[in-house]
């Protein structure tokens, strides 16, 4: 994958297996982001996309292979990196608030037994300014739409002030407004030099949101530029006999 | 009846009658509502107990499974209101049951045949004394008539609905939720686990009941692949566990419930170390070996991947590859030795190279975990050359 | 039998009550900050299951310090021992979760088998042995706050300091490790030692507790002031100290109760007082209760407004 070489690398995965109890969730991945970009990352269920971004983040362990974050491992970049987890993955019955939340993105820089301050209240007031979400702070995050669920855990990252952003599936669920709010918070970060990463289902969206795609299936079938890979072959290839497009 | 064959054959059928349904409450995940149950009949058989006078009518095992299936309800009712987190309903209803019948009994416990410990661990002993009579001659404990009939009830339900209980028990579309649903077979099963646990309060207590219930079950679970192996198991490892149990506490003058709900623990551990495919020596083993197997497709996918055309590349040498794939140095060497042993990689110039075999092991690897992946990954994913730009 | 005069006469000249009530109403207090953690894991049964085998440890630890040293040793070996039991017990429940295909509930049954079984078994050998102190053990089944001495009250205030401290300290760390693992393993949390140090000190405040409620109960006292506070509240901490309130008031009522009506055991009345308050809170909370959706329901059918997006997600078995 030569497209990219002579820019700064964001991301640099090199020959990552992934392996629960033995069984490959991914085999061998080589995967390169350069800075400044937003990757999709797409495949079929169970392809190892969230895998691969729990790996990255070093919530899961590798059985092989290397994760380098600007060219050093990730655990020393952790600051460096925001995440945005699966809005599913948490109860959102859970008794806080949107400001809370949104507070809980600044934990990472805090450290152990510190409290946030003013400077972080400012900061989360300023990420859910962005989101448009300053009207909901007060809010019970059980009392939020599917939509403002995602806005939330998009202005917590945004508080972690991160050079990379990884986000596993933003746009599940969530209505379309909120959709195109997010789509264009993520191209004002890549105007900043932040680098995106985003799983991503919706195929039919793939060429408008972004750059470079990676086309998952316990390998990577497919990397680079969506132009030059997103084809109806490598679709074929990722999604096996059962890709359902009415676009390709 | 003398006192020893006794207490042998309540503690058998008690152990059998709860290993019946056990099975489906440990299939169904259903453990820890029989948990609830066993307390909250609690206050039902001390009312019983005052009203009725001792342990003789059958009215005094129906009428506190009525409580049993009321605390069903009142989580299943909590649960609805969507305002409680996980199994908090449970928690909170059972305690407060047991409460009330704690309640009763420390305020007119003259005359009621319960003590702390008969609560907690039920009186074999003494209910080995009460011996049924008919026409003046006594022919065996109450309580084992009791038991045997409970358990025939229990044998009968399982061949009655087997088909059901079968059905609703593997049918993935069920499996998500907790229980059978809502359905009429949930609470006629609740009802007879209900039953159960109320006749088997007498010999082991409200507490103890749940290890007979869940532990034999669970050890048969790791030892058969069918539902009706599953059952029989469950029965033997309740008998062994009732007559080695009543051992134990014959000689250590200990309480016979306790030594019989720990037997099917033992049993159980046991069943955990030792059990063939299930069992944690086995699954080491098993490890240890997949491990190896694991790390050499690991190698061969790495080779093919990196190996251009049939020369090798950088990453290729035996260097490379330890820096790729970041294994330690000793653990890379055995993969590499063990690799060349079976053929499945061969050394070239300045490196290795995957073989046809190496080749072939990855493809069955791909093929071998596929629930998600189908041929045009096996095809397409194992040459990288193939779809490389 | 009982009413409000006697009950205030009681708390103000009986110097024994007072501490008494001292002692339940810190027990209470624990029970309600830590069980918001059990009740927002969904792990309510498991306090229940820790409980019931903490009495395996009791026991053990009594046998053990009686052929050590006598029955003073043994009575300090107690709670040690209970807290070995609950921490052995949630180590096996995680042992077989994870190394078999059973799942937790079953895990749990097997626990109460085993730590249950054995402890019962060896209750009743330290019966018939009738070692010294062994009428003391009683008070462990079902909990009795009267025979509590000015060293059980000053036991309890240590570890109640010890638990809540803990809780305090990792205040924010254990809020996002329960709220969310994902993001808190992202940032770096060491999400296997938080687990660890979480689950013992909920264990803890189960052990606090067994002296006045019981193994049976103390599971109620657990789960209760979190499930009832959760209704008020819409943050952790407002949860937590509503809950700590809960779990003081259970407390204190449960030993005066139990103390001016003879042959009324503690741990049953603070139990039942804690899941009143339950019931209370599902009825008359001001913004979830159900008389409050129901008023808002009907509001919204008169003015055929489409329902709000209130309803809370997730929870149920």
């Amino acid at each position: 994958m030569n497209t990219n070489s002579n820019r700064e690398l964001a991301i640099q995965i090199s020959d990552l297996t992934v392996a629960y109890e033995e069984t490959a969730v991914l085999w061998d991945i080589d995967v390169e982001v350069p800075v400044g970009t937003i990757m999709g990352i797409i495949g079929p269920n169970g392809s190892g996309k969230t895998t691969l971004i729990k790996s990255i983040m070093g919530i899961v362990e590798p059985s092989a292979g290397s994760v380098r974050v600007f060219g050093r491992p990730f655990r020393e970049q952790r600051r460096r990196v925001g995440y945005v987890p699966q809005r599913t993955s948490v109860d959102w019955d859970f008794p806080t608030t949107v400001f809370d939340v949104v507070l809980m993105g600044t934990y990472g820089s805090l450290g152990w037994f510190r409290r946030p301050g003013a400077a972080e209240r400012d900061a989360a007031h300023m990420a859910l300014e962005r989101v448009g979400m300053q009207d909901y702070l007060k809010r019970q995050i059980s009392e939020l739409s599917g939509g403002q669920q995602q806005r939330c855990f998009l202005a917590r990252a945004l508080v972690q002030e991160a050079d990379i952003y990884l986000m596993d599936e933003p746009f599940q669920g969530v209505d379309a407004r909120t959709e195109h709010a997010i789509v264009e918070i993520l191209r004002e970060m890549r105007s900043r030099g932040k680098t995106v990463i985003v799983v991503h289902h919706d195929l039919q969206t793939v060429e408008r949101y972004f750059d470079l795609i990676t086309m998952l299936n316990v390998r990577v079938v497919a990397q680079g530029p969506v132009a030059e890979v997103f084809t109806e072959e490598n679709l074929r290839r990722t999604y096996g006999g059962r890709v359902e497009l009415g676009r390709v | 009846m003398s006192l020893i064959p006794s207490i042998i054959l309540i503690a058998v059928t008690t152990a059998a009658a709860c290993a019946v349904p056990g099975v489906f409450l440990v299939l169904r995940r259903m453990s820890m509502v029989a948990e609830g149950v066993s307390h909250a009949v609690f206050p039902g058989l001390v009312l019983a107990l005052l009203i009725l006078g001792a342990f003789r009518s059958p009215f005094l095992v129906i009428g506190p499974a009525v409580l049993g299936l009321f605390l069903v309800f009142a989580v299943q009712a909590m649960n609805r209101t969507r305002l409680f987190a996980g199994d908090a309903p449970l928690g909170v209803v059972f305690p407060a049951l047991f409460s009330i019948g704690v309640i009763i009994v420390s305020r007119r416990y003259s005359g009621l045949p319960l003590s702390e410990n008969t609560v907690l661990a039920g009186d074999i002993n003494y209910a080995a004394l009460t011996q049924l009579h008919i026409g003046g001659t006594a022919i065996g404990p109450r309580a084992f008539y009791v038991m045997l009939v409970i358990l025939l009830v229990n044998m009968a339900f399982t061949l009655l609905f087997f088909k059901e209980l079968k059905l609703t028990t593997f049918d993935p579309d069920h499996a998500s939720s907790v229980g059978f649903g809502t359905s009429r077979l949930y609470y006629l099963f609740m009802a007879t686990v209900s039953i159960t646990i109320v006749g088997a309060f007498e010999a082991v207590g409200a507490v103890l009941v749940v290890g007979l219930l869940v532990a034999p079950a669970a050890s048969a679970f790791l030892l058969s692949k069918r539902l009706e192996s599953m059952l029989l198991l469950s029965v033997l490892f309740a008998v062994l566990s009732a007559l080695i149990g009543f051992w134990i506490a014959y000689y250590l003058d200990a309480a016979t419930s306790g030594t019989m709900a720990m037997m099917t623990g033992v049993i159980f551990l046991l069943t955990l170390a030792f059990a063939p495919r299930r069992g944690l020596l086995s699954k080491l083993r098993i490890r240890a070996r997949r491990r190896i197997t694991f790390a050499e497709q690991l190698l061969v996918m790495h080779l093919i991947h990196h190996v251009d055309g049939e020369r090798v590349t950088p990453a290729c040498s035996r260097d490379g590859v330890r820096q790729h794939v970041r294994w330690e140095p000793q653990f890379a060497e055995k993969v590499i030795r063990q690799g060349l042993e079976h053929g499945y990689i061969a050394e070239a110039d300045d490196g290795l190279i995957p073989t046809m075999a190496g080749r072939m092991l990855c493809s069955e690897a791909l093929l071998y975990k596929d629930d998600v992946c189908e041929c045009g990954i096996v095809r397409g994913g194992l040459e990288k050359h193939e779809y490389e730009q | 039998m009982f009413d409000i005069v006697t009950f205030f006469q009681l708390m103000f000249s009986d110097h024994t009550l007072r501490v008494v009530s001292l002692g339940t109403a810190m027990v209470g207090a624990v029970s309600g900050v830590l069980g918001c953690y059990a009740y927002l894991r969904k792990q309510a049964m498991m306090g229940a299951i820790v409980a019931h085998a903490s009495l395996f440890g009791i026991t053990t630890a009594f046998l053990l310090g009686t052929a050590l040293g006598g029955s003073v040793l043994a009575m300090q070996l107690v709670l040690p021992g209970a807290f070995l039991g609950g921490v052995l017990a949630m180590a096996f429940v995680s042992l077989v979760v994870h190394t078999t295909p059973l799942k937790a509930d079953a895990a749990m049954g097997l626990a109460v088998a085993i730590f249950f079984g054995a402890g019962i078994a060896l209750l009743r050998m330290i019966q018939s042995l009738s070692l010294m102190g062994h009428r003391g053990l009683r008070d462990f089944l079902f909990g009795q706050a009267a025979t509590m001495t000015n060293a059980d009250i000053r036991t309890i205030a240590v570890l109640a300091v010890v638990a809540i401290g803990i809780s305090l300290l990792f205040w924010k760390e254990f809020k996002l490790h329960t709220f969310d693992r994902d993001f808190a393993a992202g940032i770096g949390y060491p999400m296997h030692r938080l687990d660890q140090l979480l689950l013992a000190t909920i264990v803890l405040a189960i052990v606090i507790g067994l002296r006045t409620v019981g193994v049976i109960l103390i599971v109620s006292l657990l789960v209760c002031p979190a499930a009832a506070a959760r209704q008020w509240t819409k943050s952790l901490s407002g949860m937590a100290a509503l809950s700590a309130v809960f779990g003081l008031v259970s407390g204190i009522v449960g030993a005066t109760l139990s103390a001016m009506v003879r042959n009324l055991p503690t741990g049953p009345v603070i139990a039942l007082t804690a899941t009143a308050f339950v019931f209370l809170s599902l009825f008359f909370a001001p913004h979830r209760g159900v008389i409050a959706r129901a008023l808002r329901r009907a509001r919204n059918r008169k003015h055929l407004r489409p329902p709000e997006a209130t309803l809370p997600v997730g929870g149920g078995v």
